[in-house]
């Protein structure tokens, strides 16, 4: 699996990487266990600052989606995923609103920004078998 | 002076100067002596031009010096070795020189076609590379070379009371004793260690690819680090090779023309070798390494040869200039290999030094 950024986005950089890695995992090309690059190793790689990619190795950590140990590295949680909690949909409320409010501006159908929302969500499972 | 030192001189010379000058045709087609150029340059026939003047310009250089230093050892043959390392090092200052005139040379061109090298905005990584299997050799391929050391070694140590009790080698004579004996397999040692470090730099290196064909560049780098830990590994069993077969011409009383045989075989196997894999790299290729954050101009410094970026967490880039990789001189860890490759230098010299010096008078 490949990690694109793009250094002139308004996204910062640990957002696209922390979102990049969050697609590899709900894709499956990421599965459970699957061991991932060390920060400093990553951080070589894509020619950044190691606490850009430790940023992002720690907000998926926080969500539950890696496990960060200092020996074994950083791994996909092997544990299963965490659930969806109502923290977790009130950032979904949060997010989606400004999609929302940006696509009514333009004049856009609520079955289009649904039927979009749709598309997008399987396209990402898709590579699973979809679900 | 014999005719094999002057084959040792001349050829050592010879080898130092081909390098030199062809060492513009290596590295990145698009860096032109540290000049980043973009795609459309490279059919610019100017282009083409600065490398082959800079070509001739050093070998005109290195035949004038070469010239001079031969009049130089006819009258003064005992000075072999200080007539070799001063010709060496005239050679590179004028090659530095040549260096300096072909990148003004780049600029004034670049300048004056208005090329603008388009700086990449994206950053492209595997997650995935070098997961599977390592693009390197294991460092147990070094057990081959550790091996045959050991063998050096256990024979020394077991036909201890045959070695004469003073040793020759060449026209240089020791008395026997347990550094005299063995220090050829400390070199042995020093040899294995370097070249494992080097292999394992080879492994931490840098795996940036090209956001324009990820897959495509990650198979090139991962075949350029196979070949250079190959060619690594190679080049070390050979040295200790060598090293075994001095060590056993200086204890055993092997033929001593077999010095000169196994040390001239062994150069020319390694530039058979160095030149062979920098054609083939270049025919395939898996010498045009595109590593993105390294590719900025103002990161190197020095006629492009010094990579010095403090915003790239790097230590090891690939060289745009020729050959391999090249440090990140902006990085804290750099003075570590920079102060190892020193010493270790610094102890070939002093062990070196006085065999070859004899040698060559």
């Amino acid at each position: 699996m490949f990690i694109e950024l793009d250094l002139q986005s308004d996204t910062p950089l640990y957002t696209q990487l922390a979102d990049q890695l969050t697609e590899g995992i709900a894709s499956g090309e990421l599965k459970p266990g699957d061991p991932l690059p060390s920060i400093r190793r990553l951080a070589e790689d894509l020619g950044i600052n190691l606490h850009t990619v430790n940023k992002a190795y720690n907000l998926l950590k926080q969500e539950g989606l890696l496990q960060v140990h200092r020996k074994t590295g950083v791994i996909v949680q092997p544990d299963g995923m965490p659930g969806v909690t109502e923290a977790f949909e009130a950032k979904l409320r949060r997010q989606l609103r400004s999609l929302a409010a940006a696509a009514a501006v333009r004049g856009m159908a609520e079955e289009v920004f649904a039927q979009e929302s749709k598309s997008v969500y399987r396209d990402i499972i898709t590579n699973r078998g979809g679900e | 002076m014999t005719q094999e030192q002057m084959i040792i001189i001349s050829s050592s010379y010879l080898m130092i100067a081909l390098m030199l000058s062809l060492q513009v045709y290596t590295g990145l087609r698009t860096v032109l002596f540290g000049i980043v150029l973009p795609e459309e340059a490279l059919k610019d026939p100017s282009v083409r031009a600065i490398r082959r003047n800079y070509a001739l310009l050093t070998s005109i250089f290195a035949a004038f010096i070469g010239g001079a230093c031969l009049f130089w050892l006819r009258h003064q043959p005992a000075r072999g070795l200080l007539i070799l390392t001063s010709s060496i090092l005239l050679l590179m200052i004028a090659s530095s020189f040549a260096a300096r005139l072909s990148r003004i040379s780049a600029q004034h061109l670049k300048a004056a076609r208005g090329w603008k090298a388009v700086v990449q905005k994206k950053r492209t990584a595997s997650l995935t590379a070098g997961r599977m299997h390592s693009p390197v050799l294991s460092s147990w391929w070094y057990s081959a070379n550790a091996g045959v050391m050991s063998l050096c070694i256990l024979l020394a140590i077991a036909r201890w009371d045959t070695i004469p009790q003073v040793l020759h080698l060449g026209n240089c004579s020791f008395y026997k004793t347990g550094w005299t004996v063995f220090s050829l397999n400390f070199v042995q040692v020093l040899n294995i260690t370097v070249f494992v470090c080097y292999n394992l730099l080879i492994s931490r290196a840098r795996t940036s690819l090209d956001p324009q064909d990820r897959e495509g560049s990650l198979q090139k780098q991962l075949k350029h680090k196979r070949i250079h830990s190959l060619l690594a590994w190679s080049a070390s069993l050979l040295m200790v090779i060598f090293y075994g077969v001095t060590q056993a011409i200086t204890l055993y009383g092997w033929k001593g023309n077999l010095l000169f045989l196994s040390g001239m075989s062994l150069c020319t196997a390694l530039l058979v070798a160095l030149f062979g894999v920098i054609l083939y790299m270049r025919i395939k290729g898996i010498d045009q390494l595109r590593d993105v954050p390294s590719l900025e101009e103002k990161h190197w410094k020095w006629l492009g040869r010094l990579y010095v970026n403090p915003e790239d967490p790097a230590l090891i880039v690939p060289n745009t200039r020729g050959f391999g990789w090249t440090i990140n001189w902006a990085n804290s860890r750099s003075k570590i290999i920079i102060s190892a490759i020193l010493a270790v230098l610094v102890i070939e010299f002093i062990i070196c030094y006085p065999i070859f010096n004899k040698y060559l008078q």
